[in-house]
């Protein structure tokens, strides 16, 4: 076996390193609007249809012979419709949650991925995790899905469709992560049986040698309504399997009711010579006072479930707000004023979906994982010594310095 | 009795501003971001990138190609870190010189189809050895030698697990060792 450093010499030796050479980064930009991918694009109606003649031109000139646009698509749907099972897995995508280590400051980004199964006969299985962590894991059982939904889930049952009924067409020849693909292009619509219409074009860029699909996007159109915002995806895995084969088990089934009742009863003030009672353990405090902000309240909650009259479940809950507070029962947030300067902690035993906890939440002792989604105020998740927190503060760094400060009440 | 829902409404709201959000700023913070990493680590992608291209003028050009790249598509980077995906863009701009006819393959364990040496005649005896590599090991040897990037970083470019860096290193390191045994035995 070769020395470690002996290979790491030779190497050097035969591959010299380039120092002193800094690159020009002008050239990098200079070369950006050039190699723009062939992205179909909106143009004006007259500029449109002069491209549009153009494009013909270009393609009826330089199509290969007997490798046209119906070959691609028929290859294309040869590879989506080799099995009645489609499993995908998405490219990783930004979760909006971050993590930020309370000793060093160190933040790392999150980062959610989709895997999914889609089966005509059984349904679709999607199954979200967030570095690794089931966020989300349900199936929607065959035909139970809401129109609403399917727009943005399956698209691996309208891609295939649109290939078998003919209603794709290729719109072009591009690049994607340094590969050659064709862009095929075919339009979803819902209609608007009591629900908004959903009106998109869908692109989806296959490899130009497997016509595998490795990237999908929607751009819904002016009508759509249930939707404006393009979304898109890299496709990491698309894989077709035989009848009966794939991952349809899920933790939890879609659109299934839950029974009975559930809410959250607040219980009212309680003293800083009650508090500590609330919890199992005495609750978390900044102090009397935290950064110019004096504790107003505490507050005793509980997170209830059961069914006709009687309660099953009794999840207990303490509130504690700093700054100032909303009424006689409630802390500032959720709904903060703007301007003011709050910090609000919600503790339990345990994890509780009603405060804003999933299973893909787990922050380890010595940081917090900031929500991305709450824009109100900043929210993050955090665990100390057995209690679980929710703090809300009217800023973030106000946010990160209460978590620094937790204490036990004595 | 306070539903919960409210706030779950709530968070879709927040969701749905979120997704709006990716606009002029963004894009212009992401590309001053995708500069300094430009900069500061030219020196390392130009060694690697002319390393897959097998000669420097190429390899120049793949980095400004890979660079060039990502700053058009700066805006479907959906977060994390953003130095191994500049380094995907490096990887592949060099193998497109290259004209390599294989796909590289995001998360597949498969070894890359072997690819034909394209070491000249005249090339050193490590560097034959090194093109005879499966190209998933000539990457991961690259990337941890002449970039000196950590296994998780390695794993995210080249499209394998983390705990697979180590294992392909230790083949090549394995290969080149038999492969340079060899050719000193057939020589004397």
């Amino acid at each position: 076996m070769y020395e470690v450093d002996e290979l790491r010499d030779a190497l050097d030796r035969e591959y010299p390193k380039s120092t002193g050479r800094g690159g020009d980064w002008q050239d990098v930009l200079a070369r950006t609007p050039a190699r723009r991918p062939k992205m179909p694009r909106r143009l004006s109606p007259g500029i449109a249809l002069a491209a549009a003649v153009a494009v013909v031109a270009a393609v009826v000139l330089l199509w290969p012979v007997g490798d046209g646009s119906t070959g691609i698509l028929e290859r294309a749907r040869a590879v989506a419709t080799d099995g009645p099972v489609v499993h995908l897995i998405l490219g990783a995508e930004d979760a909006h949650m971050t993590e930020v280590d309370l000793n060093t400051g160190k933040r790392r980004q999150l980062q959610g991925r989709h895997e999914q199964w889609f089966d005509p006969e059984r349904g679709f299985h999607d199954l979200y995790t967030v570095d690794g962590r089931v966020k989300q894991d349900i199936l929607y059982p065959a035909g139970s899905t809401p129109e609403t939904e399917r727009q943005f889930r399956e698209f691996a049952a309208a891609y295939r469709k649109a290939l078998e009924s003919g209603r794709a067409s290729v719109s072009g020849k591009g690049t994607f992560n340094g590969d050659d693909v064709y862009w095929i292009r075919f339009h979803v619509r819902y209609p608007s049986f009591g629900i908004p219409e959903y009106d998109a074009d869908h692109e989806v860029a296959v490899d130009a040698e497997t016509f595998e699909p490795r990237f999908w996007r929607a751009i819904p159109t002016e009508k759509s309504l249930s939707a404006r915002e393009a979304t898109e995806s890299e496709i990491e895995l698309w894989e077709t399997l035989p009848a009966g084969r794939g991952d349809f088990t899920a933790e939890a089934e879609g659109n299934a009711l839950e029974e009975g009742w559930g809410g959250l009863s607040r219980l009212g003030p309680r003293s800083v010579e009650q508090a500590p009672a609330i919890l199992s353990r005495p609750v978390l405090w900044l102090g009397p006072d935290f950064a110019g902000l004096r504790i107003a309240a505490i507050f005793e909650l509980s997170a209830e479930r059961g069914k006709g009259r009687s309660v099953a479940e009794r999840t207990p809950a303490a509130e504690l707000c700093y700054g100032p507070r909303l009424n006689d029962t409630s802390c500032e947030a959720p709904y903060p004023s703007a301007g003011k300067r709050y910090v609000q902690l919600t503790e339990t035993d345990a994890p509780h979906r009603w405060f804003g906890w999933d299973q893909a939440i787990e922050p380890s002792e010595g940081t917090i994982i900031l929500n991305g989604f709450e824009r109100l105020h900043a929210q993050g998740f955090a665990r100390k010594e057995g209690t679980y927190l929710v703090i809300n503060a009217s800023d973030e760094p106000l946010l990160v310095q209460a978590a620094k400060a937790l204490e036990r009440l004595p | 009795m306070e539903k919960a829902v409210s706030r779950e409404a709530l968070s879709s709201a927040a969701k749905e501003s979120a997704l709006r959000h990716s606009n002029r700023d963004v894009r212009d913070s992401r590309l001053a971001e995708i500069e300094a990493i430009y900069r500061l680590r030219y020196p390392a992608f130009l060694r690697v990138a002319s390393a897959i291209a097998g000669k420097d003028e190429l390899g120049e050009d793949a980095v400004q190609d890979g660079f060039a790249g990502a700053v058009r598509s700066r805006t479907r980077f959906r977060g994390g870190p953003l130095e191994p995906w500049l380094w995907t863009a490096v990887v592949n701009a060099a193998r497109t010189v290259r004209r390599k006819p294989v796909t590289l393959r995001r998360g597949d364990d498969d070894e890359y189809s072997h690819t034909t040496s394209h070491a000249p005649a005249e090339a050193s005896e490590l560097r034959r050895a090194i093109a005879n590599l499966p190209e998933r090991q000539r990457l991961v040897l690259f990337l941890h030698y002449f970039a000196d990037l950590d296994y998780r970083t390695i794993a995210d470019v080249v499209g394998i697990r983390p705990g697979t860096v180590g294992a392909t290193l230790t083949a090549a390191r394995g290969a080149l060792h038999r492969a340079l045994t060899e050719e000193e035995t057939c020589t004397r």
